[in-house]
């Protein structure tokens, strides 16, 4: 099996570094289930109609999906119940793009930067990256509720969280988090609530204590590694909670247990 | 602040020095003993070095979240200006946020503050604009995430943080002005 394609375990302390390798194979899993999915609803648009798209340079991360050109594909497909957001999911993914692809690389970036500053002994700068895998979290956990309606208006359309309206509601990112909590039993809201003051001034920075000691070997501040693990522990769980619920939305498109009201969607 | 200066992180040593200088003026006229200018020249210096651990270590997206850090303390130190006493003891020494302070009995609000800094740096609406969307997942945050080598954000990312650094002193001054007995 191909190191892409093989699961890694659990998230620990030493995937920080190198998250994108952890996640690619659960990437890879979530599209050909996508995929599939949409592929048995009776969305997959004929190989040529993708073609002349890309003939007539139509095809880019920003796909220009018109009125005529939507009527136009959707004549060629036979689906009962069309809903527009599947649809143009199921556009980019044979264009070869998914809409994860900025999420994805986000958290690897959230976790790398957040290990290279607890090494260089700057956690107190760390801190502020916990609320941002936070916010990475929370999106994943919109998309996951409203699949193919959340991430490609964030990252394509340019819309924040708040601005999105699902069946004419806006979505409210902290009952998002809520959510979550309830149903899994996580403390996700206790969480960014914790960590946001890391992020906007505060005097919890002033109270935050770390052990920490000068190495005459390294010639520099050191955190030890009992403290990093320490210091990690709320991001790893974090990290798994995104791989937990990534992996079990895989799971529901596989098996079928997938069924999203379509009424009150796009049409 | 020249860019060789920060790179070689001389902010610490002002930063630092202006506190102080603050902390023995007020101490010296008001007969008061209060530190709250260190924790927040402490948070500038933070969010300075983890830029530059990023910057250097090539994670550019990263570094640029605390472009966005700082330029919030740069709102808090200069509503501190417009409202002396009132906001960055409140903030580090009573733990109140920059919502919950009242002034003639009207809530704070940043935007205000931002309309206020820009009268003064009118370049301040350009840098706050671009990086303000970096907090949260986002279209700006996508492109820079995936174009990383061309995009707009990086080319100017360390010259915005030292403007901002320069801006903070700037206020800083102004701050300890106040505290100093006439000649």
């Amino acid at each position: 099996m191909h190191k892409f394609e093989k699961l890694k375990g659990k998230f620990t302390q030493r995937w920080l570094s190198n998250s994108s390798e952890y996640y690619l194979p659960i990437f890879v899993r979530l599209y050909n289930a996508q995929f599939n999915y949409l592929d048995r609803k009776g969305y997959t648009i004929p190989l040529e109609a993708i073609q002349q798209l890309k003939a007539v340079d139509k095809i880019g991360r920003e796909l220009d999906l018109d009125d005529s050109i939507i009527a136009e594909l959707r004549s060629k497909l036979q689906i009962e119940d069309f809903d527009k957001d599947e649809f143009r999911a199921m556009l980019y993914l044979q264009a070869g793009f998914g809409d994860w692809s900025e999420i994805a690389a986000s958290i690897d970036t959230v976790n790398r930067g957040f290990i290279k500053l607890l090494e260089a002994a700057e956690p107190l700068a760390a801190m502020p990256l916990i609320r941002l895998q936070l916010e990475n979290l929370t999106y994943i956990a919109a998309e996951l509720k409203y699949p193919f309606r959340i991430l490609h208006k964030v990252f394509i359309e340019g819309k924040q969280l708040s601005e999105i309206k699902i069946k004419n509601k806006a979505i409210v990112p902290s009952a998002i988090r809520k959510e979550f909590d309830e149903e899994h039993s996580y403390n996700l809201d206790e969480l960014y609530k914790a960590y946001s003051s890391y992020v906007h001034p505060s005097s919890k920075q002033t109270n935050f204590e770390y052990n920490v000691y000068y190495s005459n070997k390294e010639g520099k501040e050191v955190i030890p590694q009992k403290e990093i693990k320490r210091l990690c522990k709320d991001m790893i769980y974090i990290n798994r909670i995104i791989a937990i619920l990534l992996l079990a939305q895989t799971f529901k498109y596989n098996s079928g247990l997938i069924h999203y009201e379509t009424a009150g969607f796009s049409k | 602040m020249k860019q060789q200066d920060f790179l070689n992180k001389a902010y610490k040593a002002e930063l630092t020095d202006i506190a102080l200088e603050i902390f023995k003026l007020k101490a010296d006229k008001e007969k008061e003993n209060t530190i709250e200018f260190l924790p927040f020249s402490m948070c500038v210096i933070r969010n300075n070095d983890a830029f530059l651990t990023l910057w250097e270590a090539e994670q550019i997206e990263a570094a640029i979240t605390f472009i966005r850090l700082q330029a919030e303390l740069f709102v808090y130190l200069y509503a501190e200006l417009l409202y002396p006493e009132r906001i960055i003891k409140k903030v580090f020494l009573k733990s109140k946020t920059l919502e919950q302070i009242k002034i003639k009995g009207e809530q704070l609000k940043q935007s205000d503050i931002r309309a206020e800094i820009v009268k003064q740096f009118p370049k301040f609406t350009d840098i706050w604009n671009k990086y303000h969307t970096f907090i949260h997942p986002s279209f700006e945050k996508g492109s820079i995430l995936l174009c990383r080598r061309d995009s707009y954000f990086t080319d100017k990312a360390l010259s915005d943080i030292i403007d901002i650094n320069r801006w903070i002193m700037d206020t800083y001054v102004k701050i300890k002005g106040r505290y100093k007995k006439p000649a």
